[in-house]
């Protein structure tokens, strides 16, 4: 024994059966390392029980630490241990101070090193408390050093991985190694934590041409309180200088750079999950090893004088990729998988999640969905109704939005549609895309709500497959179908919004203030959001919770939806300056089929008798009674009330298809109806195009914007207002509207409160279609409309009018259309020279001059600089080349603060999610 | 309890939804009743080998004049109507056109506008607003000598097609080059069917208007006169007046444009009074019939043209150095005869078609009235007034039927006046 080791007293010594120590071949000494806080006589016991005769034991206590008695062998390093024994000792096994090894472990340690001439054997770790909860058997590693088991938390040991094999590295909870090459190998790295010292020692021992091996039949408990997890950033810097010392220098070149860029992923993607914390753990280990990158490169002489095998050999036993990114990608996934569905189908493992019907149900629903909007990949929405394209310009719609001059007809200060405003904010981050953006909020709404209604249905204990199936249905059932045929695009978008703003105030109470921040933050952002896709929804969460208190049972928060509301105030200058969209306008034809409507009664009172009465009687109440709504109200009441009776289908059919607990001829009557409403839906995933009707401006229009001579308009005719973009106004004989030259886009679609400007041009249109004129054209020129439009009925019926004139050319575009040219046309914008002003922004600019540029809008006094009326249309002076519109300060008063805590909202609700466990 | 309330309150939520009906289909506003027309189309006009003088009746204020030629507008006058409600104006003052169709924007409160043609033969037509429709023209002939054309007018920005039809003693005519002739915008175009046709004694041509608006009219020349006559929609009910021009023979002729052939019965105003049911024949279809005035009538008189289809109808006077087409009309109490004045002294033929007597006066425009007569039921008058006057007007205090003829050296003109619903006394 080295000086600085103290013998056990005879009577301390652990009871060793006399037969073993006849036969101490091999020969084997014990280095217990000492754990702190825990008493290792668990481990001398389990030492002393081996039936297989050790040298000696020996506990290695660390430098700053004194023996626990005085009666044992101990030492300050594993290293000091190594260096006291002489060449009679075969092996050193180090065993952790917490670790309990079964009486055959040490046996059968040799006895595969003996037999496969192995240099570091490890043992089977199995958790301490259970009887065969597997911790590790070995384990690969990724190029970066990072471990991989392979094995799930909790992994039973079923004897399934009991294959003796080589392996990357071997805990140093239980190895065996040989003593001469330990001694050669300078033993552990004493800077290194357990798990990095068991990598570190593992790759030396490799590169020095031993073997490395996990001898399963080796098993040992291991009480985990030397460290458990990833072991902080300690373990991780030991891995990095495990690594470094390991490598050559060609494999450093690329491994270096690429360890950096895994980390910021990992950082990154950690970050979205929560964990702050990954990021200085990072700068540590990396500042770690660059202060310790002296002694790692002595390591590095000292392994060169040993080496037998390249980089190579390490190689071999690694994985491919880097787990830290797989391991975060996975949880990511999860994590956004759990969003859409809390019972988490896919989270479970892969065999699990495949035969979870609740995960055939999802990608069903999904399939179906993809179906139902390939035209999105295919080309792109079509332009019908409300479903128009966004304008080119996201910072021009914003400053629409945003009390800007609203330009849908002759032009107005009125508000546009916050669902322009809405989209113009994708748009702009999807870098100024218009098509992008509409294509990615439609597929993005649609996907959402299928899983929106799958959560639903989860808080309201009716989740499952059928609940994506109800998603479907919400989404191209009959009350959506409604919203889709008459185009209301915005409408649908809303649908994908509404289950997850419903959801957010139902549900049992988050624990924390902060989590209570986070829900009220989310229901906010929500209803935010879902009010400037359809007004009327901001109650909708109100109304609901309050419901879902009525109907008892679940818990709801009518409180949080209260203040949600408050989100609505986002709609206040559109609903202020559009009053008669409330109870007026065209309304949308409310007539869903009539089989549709006898199959949903049967899911609903089915639904209710079968046993699931409450929600069941929530979603017949939100279906009927939103259909019932639709057909009192005007256009803006109706989409709202639809897009809630669409989710109340929706929820109806995940009832009906829920598990029944009970059997009975009510619960398959609600079953086969739920059935028969999917049925019913499917018909709107034919066309491909989110249920809409085909294309009627997308293509028709392409010629506005040929000979572009100023701003310019055009005049859009057709029999019913369905055939139009967007809103129009009735005329003499048919229903027209005006569009500027870009075509309709979805900031124009909704026309302002008929103005002076709009009543002259009525009145222009019956003298056209009297036939009073000879030059129409002439005529329509005084409001800036280059291009008349008629289809179908309307060009039969307009055509002996307008065949009677001399200044409207007739283009040859289309067999249902009929497109004239306005030879006599002026621009919008025209100054006293005769010379057209551009668009700029919202406003115009031309030529500097000191006359006067006559602009072919309803204009107020904010048009400037220096507005002048005239009639219904006014002037502005040219002097400084530019015609603006100062905005109004009200309008932007009310919305500014309103999407502010909207957005303070979603990051509220991020920092505030209850942990992910 | 709260179950069985929330059922019945879906049942009834359900139930409500069926007995509520969904939002009416909304409707637009009805569209204005049609204004007269703002314009008229003059299809004849010449201006190199005829001389042509438009005259404008009606009320005063600024119309103007727009030549049109192969897609342009050549000229563009403006035409000031005077206060006393007539004018003249030579296109050859404008214009040196051969073809010189001019589209007359009118003066508000509306007027009629007619175009006077003299030189190798005198004619006078109404001008028109053109048709979207089908119109027919009966009356031509091909024989050798004469010269049948069918004018297509359209001043207006669209393009035009139409199908011309023929049918003669041959039958129905064809020839690819009547089929859907383009007429484009601001353009004349004159099918020449005594050059595709030729040799038909008789011939009654049908314009089909396929796209746009055509004003369709013809011109008949032969033996150094020459009839120009607008076409007309068909009809079930006609009247034609039956002049006597000396040394001309006088026919009906009748045509049917429709694919079924039409029964008719004519009902003769003579001196006799009327007898009805004189002659019955039958239209074929898509074809023409001819009856010789001689066979029945004598003197001057008139003719009701009773119809079991739509048919149109002319008078054809035809002798040496004589060309005139008058299409049928129909009885109204005003009339406004343009132009005639400026040939010669005009002979006015006034019919009472109606059964009980009427009162008819007759002047110049911005003058007192020069006639007044009498005229007891089915009786027809034929009142003669000396050449000057830009433009005449027919007034009785009930329906009558007014056409004219001017004979001078050069050849004879005749048309149907223009019936209006201005009363001249107000």
């Amino acid at each position: 024994m080295a000086a600085g080791m103290t013998d056990l007293p005879p009577s301390d010594q652990p009871e060793i059966p006399d037969a073993v120590l006849v036969t101490p071949t091999p020969s084997v000494v014990v280095a217990v390392t000492a754990v702190p806080g825990v008493d290792p006589s668990l481990t001398l016991a389990g030492v002393a029980r081996q039936n297989l005769a050790v040298s000696s034991v020996v506990l290695v206590t660390g430098q700053a630490r004194r023996a626990p008695s005085d009666t044992l062998v101990t030492a300050a390093t594993v290293e000091e241990v190594v260096a006291s024994l002489g060449p009679e000792t075969d092996y050193i096994w180090i065993l952790h101070g917490d670790a309990e090894p079964r009486p055959d472990a040490l046996a059968a340690l040799i006895d595969e090193a003996e037999r496969h001439e192995a240099s570091l054997v490890g043992s089977k770790l199995l958790v301490a408390g259970t009887r065969d909860t597997l911790e590790g058997l070995g384990s690969a590693t990724d190029v970066f050093g990072e471990p991989y088991t392979g094995l799930d938390e909790g992994e039973v040991d079923l004897e399934q991985y009991d294959v003796v094999r080589d392996v990357a590295f071997v805990s140093s909870v239980s190895m065996l190694v040989r003593r001469d090459l330990m001694r050669g190998l300078r033993a552990l790295d004493r800077t290194l934590p357990p798990t990095a010292a068991g990598l570190d020692l593992s790759q030396r021992v490799r590169i020095a041409g031993g073997r490395v091996m996990v001898a399963p039949s080796s098993e040992v408990f291991h009480h985990r309180r030397c460290g458990k997890g990833d072991g902080g950033w300690r373990e991780q810097a030991g891995r990095m200088r495990a690594m470094l010392k390991a490598y050559r220098p060609v494999t450093l070149v690329w491994m270096i750079p690429f360890a950096a860029i895994v980390g910021v992923l990992d950082s990154v993607g950690s970050l979205l999950l929560g964990r702050w914390r990954l990021i200085p753990r990072y700068v540590l280990a990396w500042g770690w090893n660059v202060f310790r990158l002296p002694s790692t490169i002595t390591s590095r002489r000292g392994l060169a004088r040993v080496r037998q095998v390249g980089d190579e050999e390490l190689f071999r036993y690694q994985v491919r990729g880097s787990v830290r990114l797989r391991t975060v990608g996975s949880e990511l996934a999860d994590r956004l998988i759990g969003l859409f569905d809390e019972d988490r189908p896919m989270a479970r493992r892969a065999t699990e999640v495949w035969n979870s019907a609740g995960t055939w149900g999802a990608v069903g629903a999904l399939v179906a969905v993809v179906i139902g909007v390939r035209a999105v990949f295919l080309g792109s929405l079509p332009v019908v109704g409300h479903s128009l394209p966004f304008a080119d310009s996201a910072t021009t719609t914003i400053g629409r939005f945003l009390g800007g001059w609203n330009s849908a007809g002759l032009g107005s200060a009125s508000a546009i549609h916050p669902s322009a405003g809405l989209g113009a904010f994708v748009q702009a981050v999807l870098l100024d895309n218009p098509e992008l953006a509409r294509s990615a909020v439609t597929v993005a709404a649609f996907i959402a709500g299928v899983f929106g209604l799958g959560r639903l249905a989860s808080r309201l204990k009716v989740g499952g497959p059928g609940a994506y199936l109800g998603g479907v249905v919400a989404l191209f059932g009959p009350a959506a179908g409604v919203l889709a045929t008459g185009g209301r695009w915005s409408g649908l978008i809303a649908i994908g919004v509404l289950p997850w703003a419903l959801s957010s105030v139902v549900g049992s109470r988050p624990k924390t203030r902060r989590s209570r921040l986070g829900a009220l933050g989310i229901s906010f952002f929500l209803t935010g959001l879902m009010a400037a896709l359809a007004p009327f929804l901001a109650l909708a969460p109100l109304l609901f919770a309050l419901a879902v208190r009525l109907v008892g049972r679940f818990p709801a928060s009518p409180l949080r939806a209260l203040a949600a509301t408050g989100a609505g105030l986002i709609t206040i200058p559109y609903l202020g300056t559009h009053p008669s969209l409330v109870v007026n306008g065209v309304p949308l034809p409310v007539d869903p089929a009539l089989v549709a409507l006898a199959a949903l009664v049967v899911v609903s009172l089915a639904g209710m008798v079968a046993g699931t009465w409450r929600v069941s009687a929530l979603a017949g109440a939100m279906a009927f009674g939103g259909l019932l709504l639709a057909r009192l109200t005007g256009p803006e009441v109706q989409v709202a009330a639809l897009a809630a009776a669409s989710v109340g289908v929706g929820l109806a059919v995940a009832a009906a298809l829920r598990r029944h607990e009970t059997k009975s001829v009510v619960s398959w009557i609600a079953v086969v109806g739920g059935l028969s409403v999917v049925v019913l839906s499917l018909p709107g995933l034919a066309g491909g195009r989110a249920g809409l009707p085909p294309d009627a401006w997308g293509s028709n229009l392409a010629f506005v914007g040929l000979e572009p001579d100023g701003v310019q308009r055009a005049l859009l005719v057709a029999p019913e207002p369905s055939r139009l973009p967007g809103d129009s106004r009735p005329g003499p004989g048919f229903w027209y509207r005006l569009v500027d030259v870009e075509g309709p886009t979805l900031d124009q679609a909704v026309l302002p409160t008929a103005g002076p400007g709009d009543l002259a041009l009525r009145a222009a249109l019956d003298r056209v279609v009297s036939g009073a004129t000879l030059e129409p054209g002439q005529v329509l020129a005084e409001f800036g409309i280059r291009w008349v439009v008629a289809v179908d009925e309307t060009a039969s019926a307009l055509r002996p009018v307008l065949d009677a004139q001399v200044d409207l050319e007739v283009l040859p575009v289309g067999e249902t259309i009929l497109v004239y040219a306005n030879s006599s046309a002026r621009p919008v914008a025209l100054d006293d020279l005769s010379r057209s002003w551009d668009r700029h922004g919202a406003g115009y600019s031309g030529p500097v001059s000191g006359g006067r540029v006559r602009l072919a809008i309803q204009g107020n006094e904010r048009w400037g600089p220096d507005w002048q009326s005239e009639d219904w249309w006014g002037t502005v002076s040219a002097e400084q080349g530019v015609a603006r519109y100062e905005g109004d300060a009200g309008g932007r008063a009310v919305l500014v603060p309103v999407l502010v805590l909207m957005l303070v909202g979603a990051v509220v609700a991020v920092w505030g999610r209850e942990p992910y466990r | 309890m709260r179950k069985l309330a929330s059922l019945v309150a879906v049942a009834g939520l359900a139930i409500g939804l069926m007995f509520v009906p969904p939002p009416g289909r909304p409707v637009p506003d009805a569209p204005p009743s049609l204004s007269a027309a703002p314009y008229t189309v003059c299809p004849l006009v010449e201006a190199a080998r005829r001389s042509t003088t438009l005259v404008m009746a009606g009320a005063p204020g600024a119309a103007e004049v727009m030549v049109f030629s192969a897609g342009e507008i050549v000229v563009d006058e403006p035409w000031q109507n005077p206060d006393a409600g007539a004018t003249s104006l030579t296109i050859d003052d404008l214009t040196g056109l051969t073809f010189a169709p001019s589209l007359i924007a009118l003066p508000v409160g509306g007027a009629e506008v007619s175009t006077v043609l003299v030189g190798s033969g005198v004619a006078a037509v109404p001008c028109q607003t053109g048709s979207s429709d089908s119109v027919s023209l009966p009356g031509g002939s091909t024989s050798e000598g004469e010269t049948f054309v069918v004018v297509l007018a359209n001043p207006f920005a669209g393009q035009a097609r139409v199908t011309v039809g023929a049918s003669s003693e041959v039958g129905i005519e064809s020839d690819p080059a009547l089929e859907r002739i383009v007429v484009p915008a601001r353009s004349l175009v004159r099918v020449d069917l005594s050059a595709l046709l030729p040799g038909r004694q008789s011939m009654a041509a049908t314009v089909t208007v396929l796209e746009g608006r055509v004003a369709s009219a013809a011109v008949q020349e032969g033996d150094g006169d020459v009839a120009v006559w607008n076409a007309a929609e068909a009809a079930e009910d006609w009247y034609l007046p039956l002049p006597i021009i000396e040394g001309a023979d006088r026919f009906l002729v009748l045509a049917a444009p429709g694919t079924a052939e039409v029964a008719f019965q004519l009902d003769v105003y003579g001196s006799d009074g009327l007898v009805e049911a004189w002659y019955e024949g039958t239209i074929p279809a898509r074809g023409q019939a001819i009856v010789p005035v001689g066979e029945f009538l004598d003197g001057a008189g008139a003719v009701r043209l009773v119809s079991g289809g739509p048919v149109t109808a002319a008078v054809r006077l035809v002798g040496d150095g004589v060309r005139v087409v008058v299409p049928a009309t129909t009885p109204n109490p005003s009339w406004v005869l343009a132009g005639p004045g400026l040939v010669g002294d005009v002979d006015i033929h006034i019919l009472n078609p109606s059964d009980f007597e009427v009162r008819a006066e007759l002047g110049a425009f911005g003058d007192a009235v020069v006639e007044t007569v009498m005229l007891p039921a089915g009786a027809m008058t034929t009142i003669t007034v000396p050449e000057g006057d830009d433009a005449l007007r027919v007034e009785g205090d009930g329906d009558i039927v007014v056409t004219w003829t001017v004979s001078v050296d050069s050849g004879v003109a005749g048309a149907a006046g223009v019936p209006t619903d201005t009363t001249f006394s107000e």
